[in-house]
């Protein structure tokens, strides 16, 4: 994939990233306490495509020598690394493989005088050995690459330019592998950034659907998640009437401890409604990890004053006491715990939506 | 010897249209896709306007926006350490003997992240100039699964089991010792390829560092892509019954996992939340998925072939494989 293709796409998942974290919705997939790294990631990615994008975009011609160019001193530059050109290969072009930086630099620079694509100026100035260097005037003259090891560059599949007579498929081609960075040892299928395409489908995912948060579906099919509660300390719950209570908190108190904190006082609880196996309203609400991916919901049964025709996926603030009944989850074999409603109303979905 | 094909006209051989951008590549590509999906995203709403759809898209989506920014810390890291590391540090560092000097090169991918990108190449170049190959392949194996940001996501993601930091840790490092080990004792130079002159050190300084960055983000957020969806399918798609039979069976649920890491090839810094998604499995199960993915996968594999050659690769990488699944099951045993 061309550099400038990989620059975009990283543009695209950064802005992405950026809008998520700015517009609040990233509280669907992931927890609050990401939102730091999440706004990092997206700057430095759109950092990172603008360090490839840039020199771009500056006028052609010029001094200027964009990261591209500014070629690291490499021991390329007394030309005789890739070992002695034979005479006879580079008589042609500029006599001899200690003007090769020469060589390339020219090249570099008439490239970009002439508006050719930055991944030859890239390739150019680090030196790679195999692709037709031109002097910097008007004559092409390809030469056979200097590098005696033909097997070494021919070993790269897919790299579109090779040892051979002039090839210039490396250049003319859609710039796969020119980059000097992908012209690695053991360069394979697999590294040619074909698989980078796919970062498309999540950044339009984001960008065009905004997926919901986990809700009903998702919380019927998994069992509910109450052991991750199992033997904490049930301190008496704090002072209010109703006291606002979490959905993992009262189950838990509620099936492990009994009820014994919870006899006697009123408790307010919020998630969204659900069927159960037979059509019993359940609150329930999906206990998170690390992302919404590992999300497990937290069931309570309702009973008691209870408004029909719930909908699943409504969002309830349920206000009840503790009732000693419970049902088990036919997905995993949980106890699911119950609450005696006395009052409840609809609000809207939380911007937390998970616990 | 190529004749002299003199074009005076033409600058350059290959026909060019006008345009920075050169003929139709991949951004024309990229921009009609773009524009594609916005234009069609009506008709794509109702496509997957079904609950299921929805929740698999939004498990998708939450395993990559929680993973992208480990993965990114980590492969930025590891594409400054490999353009700005000077060469030939790690070797003075190493022991003589090649016994002593195996565990330690294991121990030093855990200071010297060279990423999954770099590592193969780099162990190509490190063997080329003269280390000891064992030690090497330690240190190939180990770098990308105990690297710090690795560590990190790990602990990030299973936040409720603080062993399993130290379970990967532990599992990878005493596979890739072992695998070291093994080598000593059965390994042939014969399998290796003969050295070769391109030298892969050339690469140096800010250009290789923005380019290998931008270069392996995208690739490596290309396979998380994948492994995210295959995780997201079997969360939301797969019949929860069929799943447990699965991962209920203690033996079929870590061969299934290692199995599943092998295909994924999701990048090490990543993989730990599709592991930590992959919640119907057993710790064990998915320890051996994180001890396997980053020293075997289809990626690697294809590399280490192209490094090293075939009858190499053949070879060490069922073995890795084989002691990745032991030590993952050994540890897990003992910490789980």
């Amino acid at each position: 994939m061309r550099k400038d293709t990989q620059a975009v796409l990283l543009l695209l998942v950064g802005a992405t990233l950026l809008k998520i974290s700015l517009a609040g919705t990233y509280l669907r997939y992931v927890t609050a306490g990401l939102l730091p790294l999440l706004v990092g990631t997206g700057l430095a990615l759109v950092v990172v495509a603008g360090f490839t994008l840039w020199p771009e975009m500056r006028p052609a011609g010029g001094t200027q020598t964009g990261s591209g160019l500014a070629g690291p001193g490499e021991p390329d530059g007394d030309g005789t690394t890739a070992g002695s050109t034979a005479p006879g290969d580079a008589e042609p072009v500029s006599g001899g493989g200690a003007h090769r930086v020469g060589a390339h630099r020219a090249h570099a620079a008439y490239a970009l005088h002439e508006g050719h694509r930055s991944d030859e100026i890239e390739a150019a100035a680090l030196g790679v050995t195999d692709i037709p260097a031109f002097t910097g005037a008007t004559m092409a003259l390809p030469i056979l690459s200097v590098d005696p090891a033909p097997p070494a560059a021919a070993d790269r599949p897919g790299s579109g330019s090779g040892g051979g007579a002039g090839r210039d498929g490396g250049i003319g081609d859609d710039g796969d592998n020119v980059n000097g960075d992908d012209l690695d040892d053991g360069e394979s299928g697999y590294d040619r950034g074909r698989a980078g395409w796919l970062l498309l489908v999540p950044a339009l995912a984001l960008l065009l659907f905004a997926p919901p948060a986990l809700g009903s579906f998702q919380a019927s099919r998994t069992g509910t998640a109450l052991s991750t509660g199992a033997g904490s300390d049930f301190t008496v719950l704090p002072e209010g009437d109703p006291v606002r209570l979490g959905l993992l908190d009262y189950a838990s108190r509620a099936v492990f401890d009994r009820g014994r904190t919870l006899t006697g006082r009123r408790v307010l609880l919020t998630g969204f409604v659900m069927a159960g196996p037979n059509g019993e309203p359940y609150l329930a609400r999906m206990v998170v990890g690390c992302c919404a991916a590992d999300g497990r919901p937290i069931k309570v049964g309702l009973t008691g004053n209870v408004p029909t025709d719930l909908q699943p996926d409504t969002w309830l603030e349920v206000e009840g006491g503790y009732i000693d009944h419970a049902d088990r989850d036919p997905v995993n074999g949980e106890l699911i715990p119950y609450l005696q409603v006395s009052a409840a109303r609809a609000i809207a979905a939380p911007a937390e939506q998970y616990e | 010897m190529t004749a002299l094909e003199t074009e005076p006209v033409q600058p350059h051989r290959a026909p060019r249209p006008h345009g920075r951008w050169g003929r139709p590549g991949s951004v024309e590509v990229l921009v009609v896709v773009v524009i594609g999906a916005i234009a069609a995203r009506g008709w794509l709403l109702d496509q997957l306007a079904s609950t299921r759809a929805q929740t698999l898209i939004t498990l998708f989506v939450s395993i990559m926006v929680q993973a992208l920014p480990f993965l990114v810390l980590g492969t930025v890291l590891s594409a400054a350490i490999r353009a700005f590391v000077p060469r030939g540090y790690a070797e003075r560092a190493l022991p003589r003997r090649p016994v002593a000097a195996v565990p330690v090169a294991g121990l030093a991918g855990a200071v010297l992240p060279a990423g999954e990108a770099g590592t193969v190449p780099v162990a190509g170049a490190l063997i080329r100039r003269g280390v000891e190959p064992a030690a090497v392949f330690a240190f190939m194996l180990a770098s990308p699964a105990i690297s710090p940001v690795v560590l990190i996501s790990t602990a990030v993601a299973f936040p409720g089991q603080p062993g399993m930091v130290g379970a990967r840790f532990l599992a990878s490092l005493l596979a890739a010792v072992v695998m070291g080990l093994l080598w000593l004792r059965l390994g042939r130079p014969g399998w290796l390829l003969p050295a070769r002159s391109h030298d892969q050190d050339r690469e140096r300084g800010w250009a290789a560092f923005w380019s290998s960055s931008r270069h392996d983000i995208v690739q490596c957020g290309g396979f998380l892509t994948i492994g995210a969806f295959v995780a997201a399918v079997l969360n939301a798609a797969v019949s929860p019954r069929w799943l447990e039979a699965i991962a209920g069976s203690p033996v079929f649920s870590v061969i299934a996992l290692a199995l599943l890491a092998v295909l994924l090839s999701v990048c090490s810094e990543a993989d730990a939340f599709v592991a930590a998604s992959l919640s119907q499995f057993s710790v064990t199960a998915r320890l051996a998925f994180l001890v396997v993915g980053p020293m075997v996968d289809l990626k690697l594999f294809a590399r280490q072939t192209g490094t090293f050659g075939p009858s190499f690769a053949i070879r060490f990488a069922p073995a890795t494989l084989g002691v990745a699944v032991l030590m993952s099951v050994l540890v897990g045993w003992l910490v789980f």
